[in-house]
């Protein structure tokens, strides 16, 4: 239930057993089925989650009804909203569950307990966000400058092998194309192999 | 604004009673027991998510055929799947089986509510078994068809006891929307 948070933690800091059995303590296991929410627009985030098993999605809905994708979240990664659950204010996404999901869920209070014991965790999060800081930088660079295949291929750089657990049109909309554009750049694609 | 609560008893909450919003995923552990069903269906009248456990599948599958639920209704037929996939637990079971359950779904409880609502059961002899949940007593005042039935209008006490507070208004928020009037006990009162 918690090898690969285990393993993730251990690739950024060093913790004892001890340290990591008491870490356990903090951490909410919660399964989710398929299409299940961990998250509501509206609801305020309390938890922020590390992905054991499966996949979820993070996504707004505009005025129109459009579904406007954020993030994807797989094995070993992290998702939540984290304006809301620093603020406590309400949240503006929905986190959806795209299949069985295992999550080991954190609470904020949880959350600085965990800095205040362990202090290493300050650390391995300092890191996680200033990746999440990061990945969004380049996100929004890319929605600016990047050609629709150069998003693509940067998307199957980014999760290698799990690209086609997702809906087509997920992706399409992830990558603010249409899933005619995105047909057409697998094609060609899969032409150039 | 509504005021609930027994002037003697040792804390009062005020809710406003239009402006909860709890929705959850509630597993019944016993939910083919008398208690237990009774607290299916008066739970299934919420906007919460139901997980209904029970040893006889016979009964448990008749339990959720029977139910109107306002949210989902899932048999499971297995307690540790069901609390895995739970926010509360309620364990709504003869108190010499609580002790047996709690060490089958102590892995999958951590940080979570656990609501024991056996009388013959100390909050401190399930904390021992679940160190890291969230115990509450609650004590249902009713009978099995009372609880079931369409007539409670929050008068109707139902004690409740625990040392997270924010458990215990979570437990109170839940029994207010079940139609029933919670008081909260101290637990240094009690002692």
């Amino acid at each position: 239930m918690y090898e690969l948070l285990h393993q993730k933690i251990s690739e950024i800091i060093s913790v004892s057993d001890d340290e990591f059995e008491y870490c356990k303590t903090l951490f909410q296991p919660k399964k989710l089925r398929k299409k299940q929410f961990l998250l509501h627009e509206g609801e305020e985030c309390r938890y922020t989650a590390f992905v054991e098993k499966g996949i979820l999605r993070s996504y707004t809905i505009d005025e129109k009804g459009s579904e406007h994708i954020l993030q994807f979240a797989m094995e070993g990664g992290w998702i939540a909203d984290l304006y809301s659950f620093l603020t406590n204010e309400p949240s503006t996404y929905n986190i959806e569950a795209l299949e069985g999901c295992e999550l080991l869920l954190i609470t904020k209070p949880s959350w600085d307990l965990l800095f205040e014991k362990i202090p290493a965790f300050e650390k391995y999060f300092r890191i996680i966000l200033q990746n999440n800081l990061i990945a969004t930088q380049k996100r929004l660079m890319g929605s600016l400058s990047e050609t629709a295949e150069e998003k693509y291929e940067k998307l199957v750089a980014s999760y290698p092998g799990h690209l086609q657990k997702l809906p087509q049109h997920m992706i399409a909309s992830y990558l603010g194309i249409t899933r005619e554009t995105l047909s057409r750049i697998r094609r060609n694609i899969s032409m150039r192999k | 604004m509504h005021q609930w609560g027994h002037p003697d008893a040792g804390l009062l909450l005020l809710y406003k009673k239009n402006e909860m919003v709890l929705h959850q995923s509630i597993a019944i552990i016993g939910a083919t027991g008398k208690m237990g069903s009774a607290l299916t269906k008066a739970i299934a009248g919420t906007a919460n998510d139901l997980l209904v456990m029970g040893r006889d599948s016979h009964k448990l599958k008749k339990l959720s055929k029977s139910v109107v639920a306002r949210a989902e209704l899932i048999p499971i037929h297995c307690a540790k799947d069901a609390c895995w996939e739970a926010d509360i637990v309620i364990l709504a079971v003869p108190a010499n089986v609580e002790t047996e359950v709690a060490r089958k779904i102590k892995d999958v409880v951590t940080q979570k509510i656990v609501i024991s609502i056996s009388p013959d059961m100390g909050i401190s002899l399930l904390q021992e078994e679940l160190p890291n949940s969230k115990i509450i007593k609650a004590f249902f005042n009713n009978t099995p068809a009372e609880l079931e039935s369409a007539q409670l209008n929050n008068q109707t006490k139902c004690n409740v006891k625990g040392d997270d507070k924010e458990a215990v208004q979570t437990v109170s928020q839940l029994i207010v929307s079940m139609g029933l009037n919670p008081v909260v006990e101290s637990i240094q009162a009690a002692a």
